[in-house]
């Protein structure tokens, strides 16, 4: 053990109390740092002395936990003992679930063997306890340096929670203590003495990691029940534009890993301009352009809010369908619209698969068992019904065009 | 009282509290197995026949009947067509129960030992309160089923045939608040053969025994020092009224005794044998016998706990 390290940790834990940060409250993270014995061991003998092989397995010891039957609370990973083949993963979070990296499906496409390989659904991270292995194909961020051995749950979260949102609407690393989280549509809001986390402890000004330094924290807020079933009501993450103070855009943000990203030059960040905002407003599915604004919004194609302002933000992040609100011209695309930041069901942990021109089939999801055989592949692409519906978030395959919805690329294109 | 510590063989390293009233020795026996060598799987739930001194595993839909000595007899499970199956609990007769879900529908279904579908069984009569219900633990314990939601936070008790008995809801009980639930979740969770009912929440560093009467005792300290819980895990009483709490950082069994002191803990963190990488869950049967599910593929390590 490392006696020069623990006293380290020891004043930084000191003045962390003094801060008033420390104590054991529900919400673990309270928006700031846990409890040290959480992740740290004073026996350890690992860096860091942490509490796993690496810091990934670290937060997994608490984001999973075997015997999900369900979206569980924080759960941001399921066990495999929980999905076994033909089972999807459980969790429904925003962020999406990074149990899908463990699902490999192999299916016969036109007479050749294919596989859509589960490290191709999303953010690799390194977490050895847990069987999460670096990623075999990209040594690198696409579009970037950051090395995929290093990407961990730490690389884009602040294990620490330090920064902080304050009263005046900056964002700061040190200053008054953190009394909550601040990701929450019912979190309280900072006041004059006390500060809230940021949005869900992400890094920002200053955080290095695997050689790239982030240049601040983008805004949302989420509804405080995020890891559910959107069956029958959306999950709706209200996205910020805030560049100031501490803050960046959300694809900034992305691209701190992902500066020079071409695979896909989609415009991110950009404005969605009169015309592609009404897309999205009339956009029901595909033939039917009949929607209105008020109730256009889908959570498979998120935009960010052209707003910084954080109680407009809360007043958003409903889980009941009580705010449905398409876009105004001032809104804009970002890489979240398109992407899931943890995982998705898809390759490239998009929001839909785009590996086919079509969504659905008649009333049913796409599967193995609704749409079986070669000339199909490509539709369920080795996913049963099940699997394809889970990876839409449960939501009814009748919410689309039953004489064949097209990709929801249309849902601000509309060219379908 | 004599404070005695016994390193046990095998590697094993025994650390005792303060509190250690007797003598403890867990030695380190070997790791479920079939015939090809051992099985690593992560985490499966187990299970024990205190009968037969049989111990069950359940693993992505498989369950697998292992043998005094630690070697699969048998498996059943995949060909039943349930659904996806999250627990496994056995009775005295040697019944086998397995908690499934289908289309978020939960069911409990009874198998005779060769695990041939004998019945399913439905939760009948829930109050109102429990109609949200969803369990994903399962005990068979006094001739009735504790069923458990780890993250709702409720605890019911039905009969043979799924008569509700009796609800808890934890919230209160454990004077914790409504927006706990969901955030605060079990860890651990086990029926004693008294019918009390032990549990672990991690996030909040504490243990907990619910009598037959709803009284709760809570014990442990958030730290790192020995008898101390950094994330607290599986928790299971053995034959002497002994409290065992698996810590999953600390890759260690923490050992109370009955008036829940603690008394000693076995193994650390690590991948020789003995040692525990991030262990999940644990069952004893009445021969002192420790099942010890965890990560890094290393299956279910099995122990023997014997006190002088
Ligand atoms: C939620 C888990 C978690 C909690 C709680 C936590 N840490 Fe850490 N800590 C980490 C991780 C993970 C690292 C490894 C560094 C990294 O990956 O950023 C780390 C690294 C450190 C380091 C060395 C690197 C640095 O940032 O200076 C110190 C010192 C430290 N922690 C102190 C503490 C103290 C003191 C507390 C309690 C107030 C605490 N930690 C609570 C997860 C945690
Ligand atoms: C590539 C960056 C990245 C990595 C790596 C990452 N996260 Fe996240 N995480 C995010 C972002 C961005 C969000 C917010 C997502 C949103 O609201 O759409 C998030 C959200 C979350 C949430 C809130 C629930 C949700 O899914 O929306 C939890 C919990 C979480 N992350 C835990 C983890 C854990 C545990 C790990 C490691 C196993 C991890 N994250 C790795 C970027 C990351
Ligand atoms: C800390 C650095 C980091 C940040 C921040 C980050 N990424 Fe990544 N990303 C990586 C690395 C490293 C890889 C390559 C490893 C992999 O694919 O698993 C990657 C891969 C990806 C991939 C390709 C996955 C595949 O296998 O095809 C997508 C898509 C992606 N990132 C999107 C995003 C989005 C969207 C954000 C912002 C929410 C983001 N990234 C933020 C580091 C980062
Ligand atoms: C309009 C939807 C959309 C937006 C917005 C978007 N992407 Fe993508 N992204 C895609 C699609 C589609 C692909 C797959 C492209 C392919 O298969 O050729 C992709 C692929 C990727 C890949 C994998 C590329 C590779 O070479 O493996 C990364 C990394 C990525 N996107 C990151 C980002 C980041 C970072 C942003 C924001 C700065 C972003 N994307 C914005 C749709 C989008
Ligand atoms: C959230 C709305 C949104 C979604 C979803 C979306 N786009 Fe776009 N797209 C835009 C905006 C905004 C622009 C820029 C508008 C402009 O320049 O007129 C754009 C521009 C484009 C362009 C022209 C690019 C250029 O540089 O001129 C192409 C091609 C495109 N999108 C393809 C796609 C594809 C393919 C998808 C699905 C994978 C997609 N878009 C999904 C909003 C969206």
């Amino acid at each position: 053990m490392n006696s020069m390290r623990w006293a380290f940790v020891a004043v930084l834990a000191a003045t962390l109390v003094a801060a008033g940060m420390v104590g054991i409250s529900s919400a673990y993270h309270s928006g700031g740092a846990a409890e040290c014995t959480g992740c740290h061991t004073m026996h350890g003998s690992n860096t860091y002395l942490l509490q796993g092989s690496d810091p990934s397995s670290t937060c997994l010891n608490c984001h999973q936990h075997t015997g999900d039957t369900g979206p569980t609370s924080y759960h941001s990973s399921t066990a495999p003992a929980d999905m076994p083949a033909g089972v999807p993963p459980k969790q429904r979070a925003p962020g999406g679930d990074f149990g899908w990296l463990k699902k490999t499906y192999t299916f016969t496409l036109r007479g050749t063997p294919t596989t859509d390989d589960g490290n191709l659904f999303g953010h690799n991270i390194v977490a050895a306890d847990y069987g999460y292995v670096v990623d075999p194909n990209n040594a690198t961020a696409p579009g970037g340096t950051f090395p995929s051995a290093q990407l961990g749950c730490t690389s884009c979260h602040d294990p620490h929670g330090q920064y902080r949102r304050n009263a005046n609407g900056t964002i700061s690393k040190t200053g008054a203590p953190i009394a909550n989280s601040g990701s929450y549509a019912t979190s309280a809001e900072p006041t004059a003495t006390s500060a809230v986390g940021v949005y869900r402890l992400l890094a920002g000004a200053g955080y290095t990691k695997g050689g790239v330094t982030f240049l601040g924290n983008p805004a949302a807020k989420v509804p405080s029940s995020y890891n559910r079933t959107e069956a029958a009501t959306q999950t709706r993450v209200a996205y910020g534009h805030a560049t100031t103070g501490g803050h960046v855009s959300w694809a900034d943000w992305c691209k701190t890993c992902h500066s020079n990203h071409g695979a896909f030059p989609h415009p991110n960040d950009q404005q969605l301009g009169s015309t592609i905002a009404t897309n999205y407003n009339s956009y029901v599915k595909t033939g039917d352009m009949t929607g209105t604004a008020a109730t256009s919004f889908t959570s498979l194609v998120p935009f960010v809010e052209n707003t910084s302002d954080y109680t407009v933000l809360a007043s958003h992040a409903k889980n009941d369908n009580t705010y449905l609100q398409g876009p105004s011209g001032g809104d804009r695309i970002t890489c979240l619209s398109c992407h899931r930041a943890h995982a998705s069901g898809w390759n490239h942990a998009l929001r839909w698969n785009i590996e086919y021109e079509f969504m659905v089939s008649g009333t049913s999801w796409y599967g193995t068992d609704t749409t079986p055989g070669d000339t199909n592949a490509n539709k369920h692409r080795g996913r049963t019904s099940t699997e394809t519906a889970a990876a839409y978030y449960d939501r009814p395959a009748t919410q689309f065009a039953e004489g064949g919805q097209r990709l929801l690329c249309n849902k601000c294109h509309a060219k379908d | 009282m004599r404070l005695c510590i016994t390193s046990a063989i095998l590697g094993v390293t025994l650390v005792a509290g303060p509190a250690a009233a007797q003598s403890l020795r867990a030695a380190y026996l070997y790791t479920l197995s079939d015939f090809t060598g051992s099985i690593r799987v992560d985490w499966s739930r187990v299970a024990v026949d205190r009968q037969r001194n049989e111990v069950y595993a359940l693993h992505q839909n498989t369950v697998r009947v292992f043998n005094e000595s630690g070697m699969e007899v048998y498996r059943f499970g995949d060909d039943l067509d349930i659904g996806h199956i999250v627990d496994v609990a056995v009775d005295d007769r040697g019944d086998v129960f397995l908690l499934s879900y289908r289309d978020s529908k939960a069911a409990i279904v009874r198998c005779n030992y060769r695990g041939e579908l004998q019945a399913r069984i439905t939760l009948k009569r829930l109050p109102a309160e429990f109609s949200d219900f969803v369990p994903n633990r399962m005990v068979f314990q006094q001739g009735r089923f504790f069923l458990a939601s780890s993250s709702g936070l409720k605890i019911v008790t039905a009969d043979r045939d799924g008569h509700f008995v009796e609800g808890f809801d934890l919230v209160p009980l454990l004077d914790l608040e409504e927006q706990d639930r969901g955030s605060a979740e079990l860890g651990g969770f086990s029926v004693d053969p008294a019918g009390n009912v032990l549990m672990t929440i991690p996030v909040l560093f504490r243990a907990f025994v619910m009598s037959r009467d709803g009284t709760v005792t809570a014990f442990g300290r958030a730290g790192s020092a020995p008898g101390r819980f950094n994330i607290v895990g599986g928790i299971a009483r053995d034959r002497e009224g002994n409290v065992l709490v698996v810590d999953k950082a600390k890759g260690a069994v923490l050992v109370f005794d009955p008036t829940l002191k603690f008394v000693s803990q076995f193994a650390t963190r690590g991948s020789k044998p003995g040692q525990l990488l991030t262990p999940g869950d644990l069952a004893i049967d009445d021969r002192g016998t420790v099942y010890v599910t965890q990560a890094g593929k290393r299956g279910v390590s099995v122990f023997r706990l014997t006190h002088d």
